[in-house]
């Protein structure tokens, strides 16, 4: 159809059919758990909803892989796109099969909180596809509403609600500085569209540049803080502490790998022609980021402090390359940012998804309360170090070959020195992962060696994360295949 | 210049009313206490000139759920910002508008359906 | 905005804007001062007024104005009564600097660019944005509608008091 500008829409609803097919389902999660009383449903039946709208989703976007196409040039439809929705649906998948005992046990509003998980999804799947300002900047909020709330779902945990008050107060200043940096940017040029900015900014000086430059600074700030990049990421030790560990979880995967999909979409398109005016910027958040991050991550005692540092650190990494990105280097180096953030998530989930079963059992969070671990449930002990080794980058696992690829790719953009920077960050953060590790393994349990076992989706799960952890360590090509094509339909 | 201010004609009755209400109450103000006799006693401040004196402040604390009302309050009224834009255009765009809205207000009645099936909206 | 009628307009509104707003934190009471900042929530909607944004003007009288000080006052009158005075604030010098710093920047960047705006003939903006949303934007519509939704279901679960938890109770 066309819109009473005379412009033509492409209104092929097709293309958003895995975004509504979970929004229709997240909706039908929160309605059926609200009547779960007067329909006299179990309680499987919002878990079951929830797993059979994100197979149909997932079943959906695999459909649409090879597609390439607008939605009324709010949303393009590409490989990249496919890339990311197939990765945030399954990340979401993964979680809910991981950890539903979890969540039943110790989580308030179990119905709501599936359906919010499901929101969120959108949201980051929005955020990947959007091909202009506006669309982009609601996606992010429909991803930091639901995951504000679904941080506070923690069942009798005080610090659950001081989470969520912080990262909301915190969110709310990163939202409006990123909506009056994205103001600036239509300001200067006039449009929202990617392609439309792009091509203002490289048609040549606009003689607007401090309120171009204002914009910039106001965007890095605003995405950088979803990023939890230094100095934004005060929020993220406490938000990580008080969430439910599944919303931790999905805080260190789905929404960074979010933002870091609007980092390359926005840097790598309609902002590549000012690329000298952020990289500078960029470049020096990249270095904080790595620096502060896997430091002040050696003196935590509690693993999901620990873990949101190490997330911190790795976001440095991930900004590194897209600094990389602004020299020309642009598909190399998003490839290899989408190789390392798909292996990330993965050794991420399986670090989360251990400790939740840790917490089901034990209750507690600290790590000296992984004592022993290797004794009373070695299978659990060695995926928790399989984990932690891929974050630090140990060889044969998967962590090496992206963070290879990663460095390398930046190393050829010609940034020496971030890479160098990096290497040692890298080389920091084996010492407080080790850390873990020697609890585990060289200490004696403190409540006796008695064993106790996962539950049958818990070793499923983390059985299936592990072998793509080594698989992917030692043949990485599909991934690097998948990748490649990705950053190949945007560049 | 005609077009310039072509927006602005539309609001000299906002400024006008606006005008006149001030002028009305802020006479209205003076009047009153250039006319009006005043005493200063002590007596004059207290709750009740004659009879009981109040143990405590009269004024407490309202419970917390009241705030629910306040903020179902502004998700309605940010919705009914949206529907000013639409109501002004629906005839140029025509039917898909009008299934637009529909969509639109059929989203947030299921939010009006679980506020009243979560008894958000009973008075307790 | 070059009629001298609505250059008077503009410079009364800010006037009453930058006067009220000193008196937020000039009042001792609390809700002195909320009424203070209503007050000037009013002279912002007539600042977009005479600068041609007649739809965020009605938004802005709509929204902030309108319900947003009344979730002020609601939250005022929830605390203890303890806190019903504008306290002190240590924070008197940084907050001041910054606010300094801002304005110096935000007024170098108004006045050292050359801003280009809309040749304007028209007599309202209600309807382009109706336009828009409807047609250029028409996603960006439904989503909201999508987020205003999770926004209420949020807000309810947050406010409301399970049965399960026995020490949310009055008086938190």
């Amino acid at each position: 159809m066309t819109d009473i500008f005379g412009q033509t829409l492409n209104l092929n609803y097709v293309l958003l059919l895995p975004e509504i097919v979970l929004l229709i389902f997240s909706m039908l999660v929160i309605g059926i758990d609200a009547f779960k009383r007067q329909l006299n449903i179990s309680g499987n039946v919002p878990v079951g909803l929830a797993l059979a709208g994100l197979v149909v989703a997932l079943t959906l976007s695999i459909l649409q892989v090879n597609m390439d196409e607008d939605f009324a040039r709010l949303i393009q439809v590409d490989s990249f796109t496919s890339f990311f929705r197939i990765l945030f649906i399954a990340i979401t998948l993964v979680l809910i099969v991981g950890s539903h005992e979890y969540i039943e046990k110790s989580v308030s509003h179990v119905g709501e909180f599936y359906g919010l998980l499901l929101l969120a999804t959108v949201g980051a799947m929005l955020m990947a596809s959007a091909r202009e300002l506006l669309t982009a900047y609601l996606a992010i909020e429909l991803l930091s509403f639901s995951l504000y709330i679904a941080v506070s779902l923690a069942r009798s945990d005080r610090r659950s609600g001081e989470a969520s008050l912080k990262y909301v107060l915190l969110g709310g200043v990163a939202s409006a500085s990123l909506l009056y940096g994205l103001s600036m940017i239509y300001g200067v040029t006039g449009a929202t569209q990617y392609h439309e900015i792009s091509a203002v900014l490289s048609a040549g000086d606009t003689g607007l540049t401090t309120p171009l430059l204002l914009g910039l600074v106001l965007i890095i700030v605003g995405l950088g803080f979803k990023a939890s990049a230094v100095p934004f990421h005060m929020w993220t030790p406490d938000a990580y502490e008080g969430a439910p560990i599944p919303v931790t979880a999905f805080l260190s995967a789905t929404s960074k790998a979010a933002t870091i999909a609007l980092f390359l979409r926005w840097f790598g398109g309609p902002l590549l022609p000012i690329a000298s005016d952020w990289q500078f910027i960029l470049s020096g958040v990249a270095v904080a980021t790595m620096v502060v991050g896997n430091l002040v991550a050696l003196q935590q005692v509690n693993i999901k402090r620990l873990l949101a540092y190490s997330s911190i650190g790795q976001m440095g990494y991930m900004l590194m390359a897209i600094v990389a990105v602004g020299s020309g280097f642009g598909s190399d180096a998003t490839s290899a940012v989408l190789v390392h953030l798909a292996g990330y998530i993965i050794t991420n989930l399986l670090v989360f998804i251990s400790v939740t079963h840790f917490f089901n059992q034990t209750g507690q969070e600290e790590i000296t309360s992984f004592k022993g671990l290797a004794q009373s449930n070695p299978y659990l002990a060695l995926m928790i170090t399989a984990g932690l080794f891929s974050l630090a980058g140990m060889p044969l696992l998967v962590g090496f070959f992206t963070k290879f690829i990663l460095f390398q790719a930046v190393v050829s953009a010609g940034h020496l020195g971030l890479v160098t920077v990096a290497v040692v960050a890298s080389t920091v953060s084996l010492y407080y992962y080790l850390m873990v590790v020697r609890q585990m393994y060289l200490y004696e349990p403190e409540d006796g060696t008695e064993q106790w076992r996962l539950s049958l989706t818990g070793y499923v799960t983390t059985l299936a994360l592990f072998v793509s952890l080594v698989v992917f360590g030692l043949w990485g090509t599909p991934l690097y295949a998948a990748a490649d094509a990705a950053a190949a339909g945007m560049f | 210049m005609e077009s310039e201010t072509a927006l602005y004609v539309n609001y000299l009755p906002v400024l006008l009313g606006g005008v006149v209400g001030f002028i009305l109450v802020f006479t209205a103000l003076i009047g009153a206490r250039l006319l009006a006799p005043f005493s200063e006693e002590n007596q004059k401040s207290t709750t009740y000139e004659c009879g009981m004196l109040p143990i405590r402040r009269a004024s407490t604390n309202i419970g917390m759920r009241f705030y629910l009302y306040a903020i179902l309050f502004i998700v309605f009224d940010v919705e009914v910002i949206f529907i000013f834009p639409w109501a002004m255009s629906f005839l140029n765009v025509g039917v898909f508008a009008y299934w637009l809205m529909v969509l639109f207000i059929g989203v947030l009645a299921l939010s009006l359906g679980y506020a009243w099936k979560k008894g958000a909206l009973q008075w307790r | 905005m070059d009629s001298p009628g609505i250059v008077i307009g503009f410079y009364m509104m800010a006037g009453l804007v930058l006067g009220s707003g000193t008196l937020v934190f000039l009042a001792r009471n609390l809700l002195h001062a909320l009424a203070f900042l209503v007050i000037s929530f009013l002279g912002m909607a007539g600042l977009f007024l005479t600068l041609s944004a007649d739809f965020i003007a009605m938004a802005q009288i709509l929204i902030y104005a309108g319900s947003i000080s009344v979730l002020m006052v609601f939250a005022v009158m929830l605390t203890p009564l303890a806190s019903r005075d504008n306290g002190n604030t240590i924070y008197v010098l940084p907050g001041l600097l910054a606010a300094g710093g801002i304005a110096t920047f935000v007024g170098f960047l108004a006045l050292d660019t050359s801003w280009s705006g809309p040749a304007t003939d028209f007599t309202t903006t209600i309807d382009l944005i109706g336009n828009l949303l409807l047609g250029k934007y028409v996603l960006a519509f439904e989503i909201a509608s999508v987020l205003l939704l999770f926004a209420l279901i949020g807000a309810i679960m947050l406010v409301q008091i399970s049965p399960s938890d026995p020490e949310e109770g009055e008086g938190r």
